[in-house]
């Protein structure tokens, strides 16, 4: 069983590096929104995590930035970057938050990367079936702080600077007692899920090249003991792995 | 040519769009699509719709663009095969599957790119158009030098919001709903929870985090000159007296700019116009900077209800000079109000007399949708429409 685990504490890098089964996804500094560690690219030898919507001046720096690097593997969510790792030799999975959710769709995009993060907004049952369908194998989130939202404002320093309020990067709030994280840096905001996404149960699945831990604000003893016995310390629930979501795509036209 | 492209949640919809000046409009069907509280097209409508719009020489592009699950994809193929035979001018699609199946099935229907697709660098913008993609709906957090670069380097049509509201998220990167409410929004069943207030517990002040709308008037002619190809106003569930207004104004705008006849002054005036029909304030949010302070919220929606539709044209009377009025808001003798219209100069009068439909002459217009008849010199055509008059034209010049 192979695991990612991204760096969100130094003490993670000096216990999990000489695991054989466990990748360190380092977020990259200017990359990546959401996550309070970031790294510049010279201290990035394992998989680097970009997770913005990019502009082209963006990808201009990126491509130069990755084109110098050591770097085994990328996890990306801007289909532009596509075209600037073309040629590197590194193992290419594309998350693309939200939109990836069937296996016709996840099968096309096969064509053009290594592997794909099927969408944790799923359901297990949804979830096994695409496993079972991948033409390669994929990626499953199995522990996360989930992304609910993500937006190019400034959502904090925004409401700081309206009531002249000392700004914090990471807020908790909530809406009818249901919690959210929310953390923000330059490039936007982050509203995460306030307990954490957990779906180890599907540690259980065939045909999978990775399972993801990315346990964003767990102190690292906590997240260790996630990663290595799955013993879980943190508030946590199955929402989007049991609820069926609802919507009206079919039905009485006249509704 | 530069679209103008109006949205159209039914039929009566879509004909005010295009009476009132759209080039083309965009509508959803009853599967597929992402308003799915708006009331939708089925096939007949559809066939209808485009019938209708071909007649007039004006488009029709339907949206396709859920991001579907295993269980939605039964049907698709045969919905595909069903708006390629009826002719729609386009489908507007934000997951690969309905491109490549558009593709595999050789449709000869123009693929557009949602904007849920969240496409911001003419690398992303070469991946779509190699599938097949020949227009592009580009992330509304798009700033003027993103749009000119990728119409530079791609040539690809381009299509972006002028008007209507806006995602607090990247649209497409938000399952807010789907947490809060279990509805999906990316399945059409979006909540807006962007809308709601949060709590951030240590604070006395709510924490909102809402947008206000969009508005893109002070820079058309600036996107014009960078390659904009269609200009898209939001909002498949408005009236017909927004939908009017807005495609009117923004008609009217567009074609001064084309024709090089635009008065100082005159964007001013279009946007008193935009603001009284809006129930939120608008603002050009991502085009020249990055929104702030003054792009968004922070007391509640502060939402106003509009009642400045008073009241729709049925027919004109040329012997009598007296037009038959269906009421949409209340009015009164004494009032001052304008009419305006798709070929018509916007004029105002003073009501001096009201009459119901039997010929009494009564002093107000309270119920909704009677009918009255007012005496009016100027002729007036159906679909006409009749508003409380605010500002006069002449001070904006």
């Amino acid at each position: 069983m192979k695991k990612l685990v991204t760096v969100t504490h130094q003490k993670l890098i000096t216990e999990l590096s000489n695991k054989e089964d466990i990748t360190l996804v380092y977020p990259l500094q200017s990359f990546c929104v959401g996550y309070d560690l970031t790294f510049p690219i010279t201290e990035i030898d394992d998989f680097v995590l970009v997770n913005r919507i990019l502009t082209d001046g963006e990808l201009d720096t990126l491509r130069i930035i990755l084109k110098e690097s050591h770097i085994k593997g990328i996890l990306f969510d801007d289909l532009g970057i596509l075209e600037i790792i073309a040629d590197l030799k590194i193992e290419k999975i594309l998350i693309l938050d939200h939109l990836l959710l069937n296996h016709l769709s996840i099968n096309y995009y096969l064509d053009y990367v290594d592997s794909v993060v099927v969408s944790s907004d799923l359901r297990k049952e949804e979830i096994t079936e695409i496993v079972k369908n991948a033409k390669k194998k994929v990626c499953l989130l199995v522990f996360d702080l989930k992304r609910l939202m993500y937006s190019r404002r400034l959502l904090l320093s925004n409401y700081a600077k309206y009531y002249n309020l000392d700004l914090l990067k990471e807020r908790e709030a909530t809406i009818l007692d249901k919690p959210f994280i929310i953390k923000e840096n330059e490039y936007g905001t982050i509203f995460y899920m306030g307990k954490y996404y957990n779906a180890l149960e599907l540690l259980k699945l065939d045909n999978v090249l990775y399972f993801w831990y990315n346990l964003v604000n767990i102190p690292s003893d906590k997240a260790l003991k996630i990663i290595l016995e799955n013993k879980v310390e943190v508030d946590n629930n199955q929402m989007f792995l049991k609820d069926k979501m609802y919507f009206k795509v079919r039905g009485n036209n006249n509704d | 040519m530069i679209e103008l492209l109006a949205p159209a949640g039914d039929l009566e919809r879509l004909k005010f769009a295009i009476l009132y000046g759209a080039d083309a409009v965009y509508i959803g069907g009853s599967e597929f699509s992402l308003r799915a509280n708006a009331k939708n097209f089925s096939l007949e409508e559809i066939k209808e719709a485009v019938s209708y719009a071909h007649e007039k020489q004006k488009l029709v592009y339907v949206a396709v663009n859920i991001v579907f699950h295993d269980e939605d994809l039964d049907g698709l193929e045969d919905y595909l095969k069903s708006l390629a035979e009826i002719k729609v001018d386009g489908i507007i699609a934000s997951d690969i599957v309905v491109v490549k199946k558009i593709k595999e099935l050789k449709l000869d229907i123009p693929i557009c790119l949602s904007t849920q697709a969240s496409v911001l660098n003419a690398r992303a913008v070469r991946f779509w158009q190699k599938l097949g993609v020949k227009r592009i709906v580009l992330a509304r957090e798009a700033s003027r030098e993103d749009i000119k670069r990728i119409k530079d380097e791609t040539g690809i049509e381009i299509e972006t919001f002028i008007h209507g509201a806006m995602c607090t998220s990247f649209s497409g990167k938000c399952v807010l709903s789907n947490y809060m409410t279990n509805r999906d929004s990316n399945r059409g069943g979006c909540a807006q929870v962007c809308r709601w207030n949060f709590n951030l517990g240590d604070s006395n002040q709510d924490f909102f985090i809402t947008p206000k709308d969009l508005n893109m008037i002070p820079f058309i002619k600036d996107e014009i000159e960078i390659g904009v190809n269609s200009f898209k106003i939001e909002g498949r569930m408005r009236s017909i007296y927004y939908i009017a207004t807005v495609v009117l104004t923004y008609r009217l705008l567009i074609d001064k700019i084309l024709n090089n006849t635009l008065k100082k002054g005159e964007e001013k005036y279009y946007l008193a116009l935009l603001n009284r029909c809006a129930n939120r304030e608008s603002t050009p949010q991502f085009y020249d900077k990055l929104p702030g302070v003054n792009e968004q919220y922070f007391l509640g929606r502060d939402e106003v209800s509009n009642q400045d539709f008073l009241g729709l044209v049925l027919e004109y009377d040329e012997k009598n000079k007296m037009a038959t009025i269906e009421q949409r808001n209340y009015f009164a003798v004494g009032d001052t109000v304008e009419f305006f219209g798709y070929d018509l100069e916007t004029f105002s009068l003073t009501i001096h007399n009201i009459y119901n439909d039997v010929d009494e002459e009564i002093r107000v217009a309270r119920h909704p949708r009677m009918i009255v008849k007012l005496k009016v010199d100027y002729k007036l055509k159906p679909n006409y429409m009749m508003r409380l008059k605010m500002f006069d034209k002449k001070d904006f010049l």
